[in-house]
């Protein structure tokens, strides 16, 4: 995990700000978690967004700037010996659908990705947490291809919401 | 000598009014439909004033836009401006008006403004002299054209409404651009949902934005009162 990370915080140094090879892919991932605890519980955690670090082993800080809604946006650091960073932007937000995405402008051989959160209530305690994906393209680099990025969004995102699903118990 | 001057002084009233003013055709072979605008003033002006486009054209002249202008010029409280207001209605038997398929982000009607509109009514100028101005669904594509475009340096977006097209948000995230000005306002239970979250957007990406709140609402009375303010931002140092 450690060393798929730092594959990929050296990809972003290398190709985040560059489009340029881009292939078109326009791929759509999703992953889902049935947790044992209250969608409002569930929602809570995760609404705060400006604390990811305390459920993401790739992010050791978190600097937000400007709303804690659209527009605000968190720039997530790395662990120490790790370099890189990921910036992501809030695009939408909703409480009463308790749902929010994010595009991830900076930091990912991807090409227009925007990722979502949504707590789908399931009744007596129990909720359903759904983390969707899509970016328009793959940035072919050296140190990864798609399917290890892939990878490490599906290694990343279980761990996250397991780790949420522990703090809303 | 008398009757003469009556005559002439009718002669240049017809000419000043809205109704006189011919609206151009134009034919735009990215959205396949012919357009009209008008441009005011015929007169020329100072080399460094700055040209205004305004969307939903024809609905605005209608709605006193045009009229509140030369009042406002007649008072000297507006800076010397040309402006270019663009219809939306189809020239067609029908008369159809497409606001709703140019505006919903629609590269074609972009294409439209970077590669025909602009080139045929325009010397060519630099985008900090270009402004463009919309209400409510004419606001999303303003903040479309910010995305999209490096066309206009200035935006005026009036109660801009964005749910039907909630990627717009998306465009501005990963837009290039940045250090554009942006006008926004909204009324009372008016915009507010949609104007609040497109300025923290536009702010997070480096614009410079002025925020506005009025008592109005999602009307066109409330849109004609701000342009006083609209046109003294564009014409302003940022």
């Amino acid at each position: 995990m450690k060393t798929i990370s730092s594959f990929l915080t050296l990809t972003l140094l290398l190709f985040g700000a560059s489009f340029l090879s881009a292939q078109p892919s326009d791929a759509s991932v999703t992953k889902t978690k049935v947790v044992d605890a209250s969608a409002d519980a569930v929602w809570a955690v995760l609404r705060k967004m400006d604390d990811i670090q305390k459920y993401s082993s790739a992010v050791a800080t978190v600097e937000w700037s400007g709303d804690h809604g659209v527009g605000g946006e968190r720039k997530c650091l790395p662990p120490k010996d790790q370099e890189g960073f990921y910036r992501e932007r809030i695009v939408s937000f909703s409480d009463a659908e308790r749902k929010y995405s994010y595009a991830v402008v900076e930091g990912v051989p991807a090409q227009g990705m925007v990722n979502s959160f949504k707590v789908v209530d399931l009744g007596y305690q129990k909720s359903l947490v759904v983390w969707t994906s899509h970016y328009d393209a793959f940035m072919p680099n050296p140190n990864m291809n798609e399917e290890q990025f892939l990878g490490f969004l599906d290694q990343s995102i279980t761990e996250m919401i397991d780790k949420v699903a522990l703090a809303a118990l | 000598m008398t009757r003469l001057i009556l005559l002439l002084a009718l002669a240049l009233f017809a000419l000043s009014s809205p109704a006189q003013l011919p609206w151009h055709s134009i034919y735009s072979p990215t959205l396949s439909d012919t357009l009209a605008y008008l441009v005011y003033p015929a007169r020329p002006l100072p080399d460094a004033a700055p040209w205004v486009y305004l969307l939903d054209g024809r609905k605005l002249v209608d709605h006193g836009f045009l009229e509140e202008i030369q009042n406002l010029e007649q008072q000297g409280r507006i800076p010397e401006c040309r402006y270019v207001f663009v219809s939306t209605i189809v020239a067609s038997p029908e008369q159809r008006d497409r606001r709703e398929a140019y505006f919903f982000r629609n590269p074609a009607y972009l294409a439209f403004f970077e590669r025909t509109l602009v080139p045929t009514v325009e010397p060519g100028l630099p985008p900090t002299r270009r402004a463009l101005l919309g209400v409510s669904f004419g606001g999303l594509c303003g903040a479309y054209f910010s995305a999209h475009s490096s066309l206009f340096d200035h935006y005026a977006l009036l109660s801009p409404v964005t749910y039907p097209a909630p990627e717009l948000l998306n465009d501005l995230a990963f837009s290039r651009q940045t250090g554009l000005s942006f006008f926004i306002s909204t009324g009372h239970h008016d915009a507010e949902a949609y104007a609040v979250p497109l300025a923290n957007s536009l702010e997070a990406q480096g614009h410079w934005v002025k925020f506005v709140r009025t008592e109005g609402g999602h009307d066109f009375e409330n849109w004609r009162g701000q342009l006083e303010g609209v046109l003294e931002f564009v014409g302003e140092e940022k």
